[in-house]
């Protein structure tokens, strides 16, 4: 065989040039191995404490581009968790007694950080700032609302103000109080339950119950605001007037076997919600509900999701994903997985889901969009099965986009 | 785009034109190294290189001896097997935990601990095509497939402080197999013309990742559930192709013994490879839900290490 030609000064040259050409191309991967940090985070926030038992219960982003916990501990503490912008753990502050049973929302005003919480011997409420410049994080307490008993939801109205849900266990009645921007009462006013639902209550408090979904809002226009609580016997949805608080309307349940796990005003009639009915869950993204009718919200339909863990926390909210705008619930499965639902805002069709966590227990505190296009989810995981710890997941603009193709 | 990654992007750039410009250097200058043409005074035959400017060995000689290439025929190119053991030592640059402590830990620790090198045994096996550019210098590829292992372990406690007694340890050992198909370009010189050849030789590698596989076994000992019991759990074998990019690039510098029998020639080599670039795929560190959220596992960024023994047989055409 002649190999002159093959081993040639020519043929060799060809030969490298192919191979090198080779390489450039299969090494093009090294050059776009780099991933900003803090653009993914998956984090769980340990200690070597075999006892202790938290609940995360909102997040907020800070200035610094990090994050803000707020969750309950062993049931009524309350805890803050200060974390920086890729996800480690920077500081903490531990509330306990009499500041107790932190109500799920975190609110962001001036820069510092505000939330309610239920004083354990007088069952009142307390407005607590956390100052995050000041270096020992210590919580000052802004004023006590000692009308305010049974604290179960507040959130923020359109006119910068906040709507407190509460239980008025001597009128057996559920409650409701407008309190201004600068947290002056406006008003309040009272939803007749009909029944004693005070030791209901109380094991929500105390852990030994089922922790039904109460939560407060207001539609866009802040015309409307809305309370699930207990009203006529049951677990129902009421509509009220925002200038005074008298009711409009309601969507009722059953007993607290069937109702409304969380809402989202749209517009006009058109809501988002979640129902629940005994342990079955229905989404429904883009339903109608008449705010000045009785209704039973049973009759609403909805997407059943079966893998959905009954009695499982649903959060709902509007955001604008890969240039749609989207409806967002975030839940848990009963494989216990916390996953997001994208529905399209217009015509309520699902875009996408997506899960987080796998073979340890995950569950949903809440999820906030980052600064950076991304999104941020707190949850609580069981460390080894068994010891229940902070989670945050942090997904980038890519992947949260990729949610909505 | 961060200093980082320019600087790994410079490196890369770097390590490519130094490739190259050696490989050009060699294929424009055959006679670089040329030795003049001299009479073996025991053969008889004249050594030199064969396509160097003095003709002479080509023309005179058919079976010009090519030093240790173990080539006794008339081309300068000969082809071989080769295989052996290698030990994989692993540099983690950028180290990264699920785990944040609230709390300074007493036992647990968010950091890897990385088993040396000796615990990290992986084997391989290839093909050789080397040809003699000189009596002594050669140039080979040796296209091969490497399987390399690395292991680290995480250890947490958790401890109950109103009752001691009440306490978990458990211990998480990851296991990873890396199979790669590698070519590397060695430039080689062979020391003395003796019985048994000396050589040392050096060059780079391109490695293609084939699969990644992890296992994880999982142990502790648990003081709270009514007895002091020990445990052991294993996973099964996880796919882990996504968490590694495909490229492996490094440098290769070693050396070894060469003994001709017949027409073959038996190698011995040993060689230490320094992996240039961050194997671990960034984007797709934190994809696996059941690594990170299951088993509390993000991969460091790391730099592969090997050493390689060889034992090798190559006939010369």
């Amino acid at each position: 065989m002649n190999y002159k030609y093959l081993f040639s000064y020519k043929s060799n040259i060809g030969y490298f040039l192919l191979l090198c050409t080779v390489v450039l191309l299969g090494a093009c991967d090294i050059g776009d191995n780099n991933v900003e940090p803090g653009e993914n985070i998956v984090k769980i926030y340990n200690n070597e404490n075999f006892a202790i038992n938290y609940d995360p219960l909102d997040i907020k982003q800070t200035s610094d581009g990090g994050f803000i916990i707020l969750s309950s501990v062993d049931v009524s503490d309350t805890y803050l968790l200060k974390i920086n912008e890729l996800g480690e753990f920077v500081s903490d502050t531990l509330i306990t007694s009499p500041f107790t049973h932190p109500l799920p929302n975190l609110f962001e005003i001036g820069g510092d950080f505000y939330f309610f919480s239920m004083d354990d011997i007088s069952l009142a409420t307390h407005l607590t700032k956390i100052n995050l410049s000041d270096s020992s994080q210590a919580p000052e307490i802004i004023r006590t609302y000692t009308e305010i008993i049974y604290p179960l939801a507040v959130s923020q109205t359109p006119d910068g103000g906040f709507i407190i849900q509460s239980y008025n266990r001597d009128s057996r009645s559920s409650k409701l109080t407008k309190l201004d921007a600068n947290f002056a009462e406006s008003w309040n006013n009272e939803y007749e339950v009909l029944e004693d639902v005070e030791n209901t209550i109380i094991g929500k408090f105390s852990g030994t119950a089922e922790n039904l979904p109460y939560f407060t809002g207001s539609m866009n226009d802040g015309s409307i605001y809305f309370f699930n609580g207990f009203y006529n016997f049951s677990l129902s949805v009421v509509f009220v007037n925002s200038s005074d608080g008298d009711l409009i309307g309601t969507l009722n349940g059953l007993r607290d076997e069937t109702g409304l796990s969380a809402a989202q005003h749209i517009t006009g009639n058109s809501f988002a919600v979640s129902r629940f009915s005994f342990d079955d869950n229905f989404l429904l993204p883009l339903g109608d509900i008449n705010v000045q009718a009785n209704d039973f919200s049973g009759d609403l339909g909805g997407n059943e999701l079966p893998e959905i863990l009954p009695s499982a926390k649903v959060v709902i909210k509007r955001l604008t994903i890969n240039g749609q705008n989207v409806v967002l619930y975030g839940s848990e499965t009963k494989s216990k997985q916390i996953v997001l639902y994208a529905y399209d805002e217009s015509d309520g069709a699902l875009l996408g889901t997506k899960y987080f966590g796998n073979v340890n227990p995950y569950e949903i505190g809440n999820f906030v969009e980052t600064t950076d296009g991304g999104l941020a989810i707190s949850g609580r995981t069981f460390v080894a099965g068994r010891f229940p710890r902070i989670c945050l997941f942090k997904i980038s603009e890519t992947e949260l986009n990729s949610i909505v193709p | 785009m961060s200093i980082t990654s320019n600087k790994k992007k410079l490196l890369f750039a770097t390590f490519t034109k130094g490739i190259l410009a050696i490989i050009f250097l060699l294929l424009s200058k055959p006679d670089l190294f040329a030795q003049d043409p001299q009479i073996d005074r025991k053969t008889g035959l004249i050594r030199g290189n064969p396509y160097g400017p003095d003709k002479l060995n080509k023309r005179k000689s058919g079976n010009a001896s090519l030093g240790s290439t173990g080539s006794t025929g008339s081309t300068p190119l000969s082809f071989g097997l080769k295989g052996g053991t290698n030990l994989t030592d692993v540099r983690p640059e950028d180290q990264f935990s699920v785990f944040s402590f609230t709390e300074v830990p007493n036992a647990s620790s968010a950091e890897k601990q990385y088993f040396k090198l000796s615990d990290n045994r992986g084997f391989h096996f290839g093909f050789i095509a080397r040809y003699a550019v000189t009596g002594q210098l050669s140039v080979a590829l040796e296209p091969t497939f490497s399987n390399m292992k690395y292991s680290y372990v995480n250890n947490y406690t958790w401890v109950d402080f109103e009752n001691n007694s009440n306490s978990l340890e458990l211990n998480y050992e990851h296991n990873q197999t890396l199979n790669y198909i590698e070519i590397p370009l060695l430039i080689r010189y062979n020391l003395l013309n003796s019985f048994i050849k000396p050589f040392v030789h050096g060059g780079g590698f391109y490695g293609r990742l084939l699969s990644a596989t992890k296992k994880i076994n999982v142990s502790g000992t648990d003081y709270a559930a009514g007895n002091t019991q020990e445990f052991s759990n294993s996973s099964s074998t996880l796919g882990v192709d996504d968490l590694y990019i495909k490229t492996h690039l490094g440098l290769i510098a070693g050396g070894g013994l060469s003994y001709q029998v017949g027409p073959a020639a038996v190698e011995l080599s040993a060689n230490y490879k320094i992996g240039m670039n961050n194997v671990v795929n960034e984007a797709n560190r934190l994809s696996d839900d059941t690594i990170t959220g299951g088993n509390y596992d993000v991969l460091d960024n790391t730099k592969l290490r090997n050493i390689e023994i060889s034992l090798g047989l190559v006939f010369s055409l």
